[in-house]
């Protein structure tokens, strides 16, 4: 089932490479670009481009200029300065939203595969009734109940791509719990424990990388989306989804307003997905089949 | 087949149960009640008023016995009344389903008939110029918000054709011209990431089929390449895309509650979402739950499917 | 209530009115407030536009912003509610444009004594139904108005007057019977929010969430479809001879502003409330026109002075820092495009009772940064304090708001943490008082007790409020201006008491009004005598409007 394999074996004339074939990715490596770009911008952007991103100091609804590059909003506040703002915003949720799916996620994975039987029941319990919903549902009943801040879409985001993870990780430890060497190293008296960190671990650690990038640009959007809806970061501390939808209030004044954010998100998306993508390319030899069934 | 007909049935309704339980503590253990929404803004309420308040909309009762009044009215077929309209859910959903249900397959519809042959293409003439301006428009796809999608689709209309689509909803049955003009948009604008999903996938088994032994032999007897894409590639390259749908659906759930907001459709997303804002529990409880069943429910008509579809995945 | 000696005043103040003393104050209530007892409101109308006459005819179509839920008459919980059923249900009084009491289903009142009033009802008054309105069917209705049955909500009767009950005395008199003597009764009938009048038992014979049986100037036509429509369509039995000048009203619900934007400019609707920005886009566009006007919905800042906290705000001077350098002007510049007025604790425009705009903005409300500095060293804070500052996340006007006050604020070196939340949170955490700072809202009081209410422990809310937001907090005098105000029944006397405990509230500040709010109605350009009803409804529409 494995494409890549197929796809080499599609291919008709091999070239001459200096780095070896699967690194060469254009798409992961433009991805990679974007991302470092962002996260620079998100790091030190409020260095460079100085502007308070809450300090109404300009006329309002004004069109790109010189001095305010993405032009100002419905209160005269710089809207460079708030997408500025917004990348933290972004990738901190995002940030945290994988960290609690990566641990949760692997957690459950591990535990469920490892000692099978009652356990994994229970723990593919959860997990179906996490599957139960379409993710977005979920976030927004989530992060509408639990009262709507960035936190609490942080912990909703981090809950609906939870079961991703797990699946994954369960069936990469299912895997590799059949390979030989397992067996010896039980023989060798080695406990459970020291099996699922030495063994274990090690060996879906390369899934989890592309999982992570993944479903990064799944966690953002899904914020984007949550404060859009009034349900994720509050105004008027800027993220790009509340500026949006903001913004739509004045579209017939100023199209600007809607088009920074907007595209904010599609290039800080697109990042993590061309990266994911790539990352795939260039370790599907090894994990095809089990990203298969959670990558979207 | 009956036995796993039979397991598959309980688990979904095991899965169904624990998402009721979930949900119903979810809305009552939260900061915030519909009580608090009615006495908000005067905050000019005494303890005796917000008891008898919430004893007229029937919230006084223990936990359980609210749950069991829920649950059994479910299966006596009374889904209880909305607590701020106090109209039946059962009518506020007749009104409501059949403007997701036409989005989601309206989106469905945009995203098939366009991605499948536009992935066939991608993976027929691999690594030209259309394949990789298809892949690069497949990730650009899943990456573009669909609220910024319809809000753009909104103003490059307005601004550039001059036309707004109809605001007031108009069922199909009543004037489809209308109607369709009315959805076109939004059912566009949820589409698109679905469809780029369709163009990847059909694109990468497509790939995959293509080597396989037997068209390759096919070809190797001289069977004409469109013949042996249509009669072999393309029904064994279909099977995943079925699962992808499946899975799909849900984002497409998600997408339009997004979208009915935008556009004013007053849908089942559009529905749950005013009703977490106000509170309004027995609505949040169902639709939620109704949610997750038609989910669950097409999820495993997908595995049935699949399994049809795929006879070298054993159903049992 | 006697364990308090404020309340004993209070009672006491009570039982010195004699009848004739009520009497007496009553008549002079009704010159003060403007009773116009004798004059018909058609002629009243003629007379403020005698250029023009009203053509009759013509439907309009209108977009609500809101679904209304339900349209009872009892116990709606929201505005939209009594917008939405407006042009069918009356009450006994009814207030014109300006707030001034009019009469209506009661041709007059007599006051018996303080607890005992009786309402002459108006003859040959007829509901949809075709049956005339009796003594009888007032009895019904305000059995449900103290009791809002289902959809409504009994959680509105904080906001009716201490009514025991009422009885039918013959075919065209109802006696109504106080728990105590009580000012907010003429307001409470005349707002009509809650206190329409529907013939006997008609919740047994429509179904009230969907149906209504009233005697406005309109009857509805079918049932209200939810999320959707309602329609009416002219009552040709309506008592006020010759109204209403429309044939049909339809009212569409359209949620989305920009779809109510692009329903106006494409002439589908002909009327709509709209924000102020898109209020501005819509000038100037051919066959439109721009109403706005004040509504009674001021925005306010409010404090948490509890007892065992001690935070900065609890001296009186840090409160009055942070009025003195929040620019209300720059508020109003950015967030209301330079339209809306300064509040005090009653807005502007609810009748006689505000403070004039001059004395806001040159004394109580003006911006002054070097007094608040002042102040605030005075209270040993210059180097200011952190605070959180709760707010709704929509409208927008409230983020805004607090952007600007956070940014005005860090001149005096208060730091605002904002935290906007969903409307069911804050509700939640300003109810239980779990909060530091609060900008919320305000809205349409019956009487201009409502306004103030919250400022008495002893009345019976205000004992739960007060703790709730200000056990740390005592000032006798403003306990009885509140406590007597309300019932004072005479407006004469009570005008300079209300102003009096205005001055002591913008003195005293556990809330800092901000703003008052304009609301704008984008309307086809043919409709004629359409106003911004400041009571929020719609109430121009079916009373006045006509097409050109």
């Amino acid at each position: 089932m494995s494409s890549a394999a197929a796809t080499a074996a599609w291919e008709a004339v091999p070239r001459r490479r200096l780095v070896p074939a699967r690194w060469r990715n254009p798409i992961g490596l433009v991805g990679a670009a974007i991302v470092g770009l962002c996260v620079l911008t998100a790091l030190l952007g409020r260095f460079v481009w100085r502007n308070d991103p809450n300090d109404p100091i300009a006329d309002r609804l004004q069109a790109p200029s010189w001095a305010h590059p993405f032009g100002t909003d419905d209160l005269g506040r710089d809207t460079l300065a708030r997408i500025i703002h917004g990348a933290q915003v972004s990738l901190q949720v995002g940030a945290v939203a994988i960290s609690i799916a990566l641990v949760a996620g692997t957690l459950i994975g591990l535990l469920s595969g490892y000692y099978g039987g009652i356990l994994d029941l229970l723990l593919m319990r959860v997990v179906d009734v996490l599957f139960a919903f379409p993710g977005l549902v979920l976030a927004i009943v989530i992060a509408g109940l639990l009262g709507a801040n960035r936190r609490n879409a942080m912990i909703a985001i981090g809950i609906i791509i939870t079961p991703a993870f797990a699946r994954v990780v369960r069936a990469a430890v299912l895997e590799v719990m059949g390979f030989p060497f397992i067996e010896s190293a039980r023989a060798l008296g080695a406990g459970s424990i020291r099996i699922m960190l030495r063994h274990l671990i090690p060996n879906i650690v390369p899934p989890l990388i592309v999982l992570t990038t993944l479903y990064f640009s799944t966690a953002i959007l899904s914020e984007a989306t949550l404060s859009f809806l009034g349900l994720g970061t509050q105004p008027p501390e800027a993220a790009w989804g509340n500026m949006l939808s903001t913004a739509r209030s004045y579209i017939d004044q100023s199209v600007w307003m809607s088009i920074f954010p907007g595209a904010a998100i599609m290039v800080i998306v697109m990042g993590f997905n061309f990266l994911g993508d790539g990352l795939r390319d260039v370790l599907d030899p090894r994990l095809g089949g089990v990203l298969r069934d959670a990558v979207k | 087949m009956h036995r796993f007909l039979a397991r598959r049935l309980s688990s979904m309704i095991a899965t169904l149960v624990a998402v009721s339980l979930v949900i119903f503590l979810m809305v009552r253990l939260l900061p915030g009640n519909i009580i608090d929404i009615m006495f908000g803004g005067d905050a000019t309420a005494t303890p005796e008023q917000k008891a008898a308040a919430a004893k007229q909309l029937g919230l006084d009762g223990s936990y359980p016995h609210q749950y069991w009044e829920w649950l059994s009215g479910i299966f006596q077929g009374d889904l209880g009344k909305s607590l701020l309209s106090q109209r039946p859910i059962s009518n506020i959903f007749a009104g409501a389903l059949p403007i997701t249900i036409e989005l989601v397959v309206l989106g469905l519809l945009f995203a098939t008939v366009i991605g499948i042959p536009l992935g066939m293409i991608s993976a027929v003439r691999r690594n030209s110029a259309s394949d990789y301006a298809s892949r690069v428009g497949g990730l650009v796809g899943i990456s573009i918000p669909n609220f910024w999608l319809a809000t753009l689709l909104l103003v490059f209309s307005s601004r550039v054709f001059h036309w707004v689509p109809p605001l007031q909803y108009v069922s199909f049955f009543h004037d489809p011209w209308k109607n369709l003009q009315e959805f076109f948009m939004p059912a566009l604008a949820i589409s698109v990431f679905t469809l780029a999903i369709v163009m990847r996938m059909v694109r990468a088994t497509m790939l995959e089929v293509l080597n396989l032994d037997y068209v390759r032999t096919a070809r190797a007897k001289g069977v004409p390449r469109r013949r042996v894409l249509r009669r072999h590639a393309l029904r064994n390259a279909l099977i995943p895309v079925v699962t992808v749908v499946g899975f799909e659906v849900g984002v497409l759930i998600g997408g339009a509650a997004v979208v009915e907001i935008i556009f004013g459709l007053p849908g089942v997303g559009y529905t749950l979402l005013n009703a977490i804002s106000q509170r309004d529990y027995p609505v949040i409880q169902n639709a939620t739950l109704l949610i997750a069943a038609v989910f669950v429910v097409l999820n495993m008509l997908v595995d049935l499917v699949y399994g049809w579809l795929d006879p070298r995945i054993s159903v049992s | 209530m006697t364990e308090n000696p404020r309340d004993e005043d209070t009672a006491q103040r009570g039982s010195e009115l004699t009848r004739s003393d009520f009497l007496k104050r009553t008549g002079a209530a009704g010159i003060a407030g403007g009773v116009l007892f004798y004059g018909s409101p058609a002629l009243a109308g003629l007379v403020r536009r005698p250029l023009a006459t009203p053509k009759r005819g013509g439907t309009v179509t209108w977009a609500l912003e809101q679904d209304p839920a339900h349209i009872a008459p009892f116990g709606g919980i929201l505005t939209m509610t009594r917008t939405a059923q407006e042009p069918m249900y009356e009450s006994l009084l009814e207030w014109d444009k300006d707030l001034n009491v009019n009469p209506a289903l009661a041709t007059g009142y007599t006051v018996r004594d303080a607890k005992t009033i009786d309402f002459h009802l108006r003859k040959g008054v007829k509901f949809h139904n075709g049956k005339e309105m009796t003594a009888d069917d007032c009895v019904y209705s305000f059995e449900q108005q103290l009791n809002p049955p289902l959809p409504g909500s009994v959680s509105v009767l904080g906001q009716v007057p201490a009514i025991a009950g009422t009885e039918a005395r013959g075919k065209y008199t109802l006696r109504m019977h106080l728990k105590a003597p009580d000012a907010r009764i003429y307001g409470y009938l005349a707002w009509q929010r809650y206190s329409a009048i529907v013939p006997r038992d008609m919740y047994k014979t429509v179904n009230a969430a969907t149906q209504g049986i009233g005697t406005g100037p309109f009857k509805l036509d079918g049932s209200y479809v939810p999320n959707d429509h309602l329609s009416y369509v002219r009552n040709p039995s309506y008592w006020k001879k010759g109204l209403p000048y429309l044939n049909a009203i339809n009212y569409r619900i359209i949620a989305d502003e920009q779809a109510r934007v692009a329903a106006l400019r494409a002439g589908a609707i002909q009327g709509a409330t709209v924000s102020v920005d898109s209020a501005r886009a819509l000038r100037g566009v051919k066959g439109l026109k721009v109403l706005s006007g004040l509504t009674a919905a001021f925005r306010e800042i409010q404090f948490t002075i509890k007892s065992g906290e001690d935070k900065p705000w609890h001296d009186k001077r840090v409160r009055q820092a942070v009025n003195f350098a929040i620019n209300r002007q720059d508020i109003i510049a950015k967030v209301y495009n330079g339209e809306g007025e300064y509040s005090g604790h009653v807005p502007p425009g609810y009748g006689p009772w505000p403070l004039s705009q001059d004395d806001l903005k040159s004394k109580y409300e003006k911006f002054d940064l070097p007094t608040a500095k002042k102040l605030m060293a005075a209270a040993g804070q210059s180097k200011g304090f952190d605070v959180t500052l709760s707010t709704f996340s929509t409208p927008l006007d409230f983020p805004a708001i607090a952007a600007l006050v956070q940014n005005h604020l860090k001149r005096i070196n208060v730091n605002v943490n904002i935290a906007a939340q969903d409307p069911a949170t804050f509700a939640a955490n300003n109810g239980r008082g779990t909060f530091e700072w609060d900008l919320t809202a305000r809205g349409m009081r019956g009487d201009v007790d409502g306004y103030v209410a919250e400022f008495n422990p002893s009345g019976p809310l205000g004992k739960t409020v007060f703790n709730t937001w200000f056990s740390g907090y005592r000032n006798v005098k403003m306990w009885r201006l509140v406590g007597n105000g309300r019932i004072t029944l005479d407006t004469k006397k009570r005008l300079p008491m209300y102003k009096q405990l205005e001055q002591i509230l913008l003195t005293e500040l556990l809330e800092v009004p901000i703003v008052s709010v304009k609301k704008y109605q984008v309307v086809s350009s043919k409709l004629q005598d359409m106003y911004v009803a400041f009571t929020d409804f719609n109430t121009g529409l079916p009373r006045n409007a006509y097409l050109a």
